[in-house]
C-alpha cells in the first residue's frame, strides 16, 4: 500500500484516490474554433512520464481534487497543493 | 429459472440487531438527525454554537455536534429542520437532511482498536482533520462518541446490510469468516 497526501485530510491509502489526468490537461475553449487535432489532444494524448510526474487526483472520501507531483520510478510524492494554492499553479482551470 | 433472491440476505431487525465479542459490543443507533451543511463551516459552526468540529477518531460529546467530512462540509448531528431549515442559506452555507440516507452502528470497547485497524488503513495516532474515509471498502463517516472506547460508524443506508455481514464475519465478533445464520 502506498500513502498519497490529501492536501485537506493528510496522508490515507492509495485505494481512497482517483487518477484525475495530466495537470494542466485543460478542456480546448472556443467550441466551433476548437480543431480536431487540438480535441483529441484533450482526449487522447498523455504525457506518461518516466520519472517526475504532475498529475490531478481526487480524494474519494472528501470529494477534494488537487494536484500532485510525484515519481513514476520510485512512487516518492514530492507534494499535493491544495485548490488554490501554488501561486494559481494548482493545475486546475479556474 | 435464476433465482437472484439467495444473492442477498434480508437487512437485520435494526432494532434487536446486536454483536459482541471479547471487548467489544456492536448494535445500531436510530433515530439521529443528520444534516450535510456545506459552505463556510467555520462560520456555521460559530452561529450553531457546534464548538469545534470532529475529525477521523475525534471525540463528538452530547446530543448535538458535527463532524468534519470534507474542507468545505459537516456532518450535523442532532440540529433539527425546524431550527435549521434545508436548503441555502445567505449567511453562506447549503444545508441537505440525510438522516435516512445513512446508517449508524455504534461499537464500544476495548477492541475497537483493533476493528479499526481491520476496516481501515488509517494510522489511529494521527488520524487528521476529516473524519470520511474508507471503512471495510465502503465510503464512512467515522469517530468517537460520549467517551474513549466509543465509536460511531455512519454508511450509506444501502450498504449497512453489507456492514453488517462484514461484522458479523470478523473473528474479533466470533466470526469465522461467514456471516452468521439469520
Ligand atoms: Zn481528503
Amino acid at each position: 500500500m502506498q500513502l498519497f497526501p490529501c492536501p485537506f485530510c493528510g496522508p490515507r491509502s492509495e485505494s481512497e484516490f482517483h487518477f484525475g489526468g495530466d495537470a494542466g490537461n485543460h478542456r480546448p475553449e472556443g467550441f466551433r474554433a476548437v480543431t480536431d487535432g487540438e480535441w483529441s489532444n484533450y482526449l487522447h494524448a498523455r504525457n506518461n512520464p518516466r520519472g517526475a510526474a504532475n498529475e490531478i487526483w481526487m480524494h474519494m472520501t472528501c470529494g477534494e481534487v488537487f494536484r500532485m507531483e510525484r515519481d513514476t520510478v520510485h512512487h516518492r510524492v514530492a507534494r499535493s497543493f491544495a485548490p488554490g494554492e501554488g501561486d494559481g499553479h494548482d493545475g486546475m482551470a479556474h | 429459472m435464476l433465482d437472484v433472491s439467495s444473492k442477498w440476505r434480508p437487512e437485520p431487525d435494526w432494532a434487536l440487531a446486536r454483536l459482541s465479542g471479547p471487548g467489544i459490543t456492536i448494535c445500531p443507533v436510530t433515530g439521529l438527525t443528520q444534516r450535510l451543511v456545506s459552505g463556510d463551516v467555520d462560520r456555521f459552526l460559530a452561529r450553531y454554537d457546534l464548538g469545534r468540529d470532529v475529525g477521523a477518531l475525534g471525540l463528538a460529546l452530547g446530543e448535538r455536534y458535527a463532524v468534519r467530512v470534507a474542507r468545505d462540509r459537516l456532518l450535523v448531528v442532532g440540529v433539527s429542520p425546524a431550527e435549521l431549515a434545508d436548503g441555502w442559506h445567505d449567511e453562506g452555507w447549503a444545508v441537505t437532511t440525510v438522516s435516512a440516507a445513512l446508517r449508524v452502528v455504534e461499537a464500544r470497547g476495548e477492541g475497537i482498536r483493533d476493528l479499526l485497524a481491520r476496516g481501515t488503513t488509517l494510522d489511529p495516532d494521527d488520524p487528521g482533520p476529516c473524519a470520511a474515509m474508507s471503512f471495510a471498502g465502503m465510503m464512512a463517516t467515522i469517530y468517537g462518541h460520549a467517551e474513549a472506547g466509543t465509536l460511531r460508524i455512519h454508511v450509506d443506508r444501502g450498504l449497512a446490510s453489507y456492514l453488517w455481514e462484514w461484522l458479523e464475519c470478523q473473528p474479533l465478533l466470533g466470526g469465522i469468516g461467514e456471516p452468521a445464520p439469520r
